[in-house]
């Protein structure tokens, strides 16, 4: 499959049930960003506690402790947009969103039951994770919990119309001269 | 009048026989003149008054007598007569000339005696029209004759437009006509062949024409949705200056790189999608697409392909 008709086929897919692969290639992005950003957040805690306090105090968190701050980020990064917008920051950047199986927005209660039960795709061993390639509705194990799906849900017209203004030649007068007496182009 | 030289009385020549009886009858007449000279200077005396009333006295009988055998002779004279007139009017009719008579008849001054007003009172023209069959009457009136030797430029221009115009009740002709029955019968495209429409947009004040409009309520009656969804944008895009705009407006490296990197996805997962149902043997066609209520508003968000993607799936 070319380039083109790869982007052709992918700007058709808005509402569409995503892959798998857009979803990992998604949670990898999500998982940099929240650690970056807990890692960011945890450095910067230190050296606020560094310089504020007299004699070189030495922050020493412990590993439980800060792994249940991890943990209670990642509960946080995860669970509040998928209970507001549907969508988490790797998410919107592959263009995908939480929906609800009949495609309406997600609670609450959808968000919050879907973070709860996502480790259990790694729990099974990546088990889990197979629905989302074998599944009618590409569902993974959380997701029949929670009862949500992830579908496409990036601008795909104005992506569309983005990239046919990119493949479309310059629109100088030589070139349009040169057009009409080529004659017609075909429509897509 | 009759003529002395055209008369029908006989000349002396004519009756050389009857000299004698003319003769006489002329000293007759001259004896019967001169008794009634004397008579009426004898008449108006007193002694013959006189004897004249005695006399009347006298005959009293007899002319009572006289004047029932008067009396009779008229009575019985009449059917006599008829039968002499009978008898001779033939011959005179064939004696006389009726166009010699007819001549001498002077017309004007017949006419000039004649009462013309009271002679048409006279008459009943209501009865008359009652018997005239109007019908037959037009039937054999040639009017084709009759228009062709009328000069009809003449008429017309004898004719005050202006006036006859404004006389006519436009009102109640257009309410008589059959507008639709009058377009029926119209070659629209005849017509329109005819009608130099360059000069009569030249004519046109659309400024004019454009300020009576109403704008919103012609758009309110416009279907937007069934509009756009008629346009081809792809078409729009790749042949206008739209597209040139859209790319300049949004061809950040951030965003062509995201397209990138979501078309690269898309594509893999659909290559994925294919070889998992090729192992689970499950028709792709019969695969739900999305959810329900994202699927029926998809078409609202993608211009066209939707089709196209899922037959080219395997």
């Amino acid at each position: 499959m070319t380039d083109i008709s790869q982007r052709e086929l992918g700007v058709t897919q808005q509402g569409h049930y995503a892959g798998a692969v857009s979803r990992l290639v998604a949670f990898c992005c999500d998982q940099a960003i929240a650690t970056i950003c807990f890692s960011i957040a945890t450095a910067s805690l230190t050296y606020i506690i560094v310089v504020i306090t007299p004699d070189n105090y030495q922050l020493q968190i412990p590993s439980p402790l800060l792994s249940g701050f991890y943990v209670f980020w990642l509960f946080t990064y995860y669970a509040y947009p998928w209970s507001t917008s549907g969508k988490t920051a790797g998410m919107a950047i592959l263009g995908l969103r939480v929906v609800q199986r009949d495609g309406s927005q997600t609670s609450l209660r959808c968000g919050i039951l879907r973070t709860i039960m996502f480790p259990l795709g790694f729990i099974t061993l990546g088990l889990g994770f197979l629905g989302i390639i074998t599944n009618r509705e590409h569902q993974a194990l959380y997701d029949r919990i929670a009862k949500t799906t992830v579908v496409y849900d990036w601008d795909a017209r104005g992506a569309r119309l983005r990239f046919l203004a990119r493949s479309a030649a310059p629109s100088s007068p030589d070139y349009l001269a040169s057009q009409a007496m080529e004659g017609p182009t075909e429509p897509v | 009048m009759v003529s002395d030289t055209e008369s029908p009385r006989s000349t002396p020549e004519e009756g050389e026989g009857d000299w004698g009886v003319d003769a006489a009858l002329g000293a007759a007449t001259r004896a019967a003149r001169a008794a009634t000279d004397v008579a009426s200077v004898v008449g108006s005396s007193l002694p013959a008054r006189l004897a004249a009333a005695a006399a009347k006295r006298l005959t009293e009988p007899l002319a009572k007598e006289g004047h029932e055998v008067r009396e009779r002779l008229v009575t019985d004279a009449g059917p006599a007569a008829r039968d002499a007139i009978q008898r001779v009017t033939p011959g005179v009719i064939d004696a006389v000339n009726i166009n010699e008579v007819l001549a001498a008849i002077d017309m004007d001054a017949l006419l000039d005696r004649i009462d013309i007003d009271r002679l048409v009172g006279r008459v009943d023209v209501g009865g008359i029209v009652a018997k005239v069959d109007v019908n037959e009457l037009v039937q054999g009136v040639d009017v084709d004759g009759i228009v062709s030797r009328v000069d009809v430029a003449a008429v017309v221009e004898r004719v005050d437009v202006d006036a006859l115009i404004s006389k006519v009740n436009l009102d109640s002709l257009l309410e008589r006509i059959d507008i639709g029955l009058l377009l029926d019968r119209i070659d629209l495209n005849l017509l329109l062949t005819k009608i130099d429409l360059n000069e009569l947009l030249k004519n046109v004040d659309l400024n004019a024409l454009l300020e009576n409009v109403d704008l919103d309520a012609l758009l309110d009656s416009v279907d937007m949705n069934s509009l756009v969804n008629k346009l081809d944008i792809d078409s729009l895009v790749r042949n206008t200056e739209i597209g040139s705009l859209i790319a300049q407006s949004t061809s950040g490296i951030a965003g062509e790189a995201l397209d990138v990197v979501r078309s690269q996805g898309v594509g893999l997962d659909n290559f994925l999608n294919r070889w998992a149902n090729r192992v689970l043997r499950r028709d792709p066609i019969a695969l739900p697409a999305g959810p329900p209520l994202l699927i029926e508003l998809a078409p609202l968000a993608l211009p066209s392909g939707q089709s196209d993607s899922q037959k080219a799936q395997p």
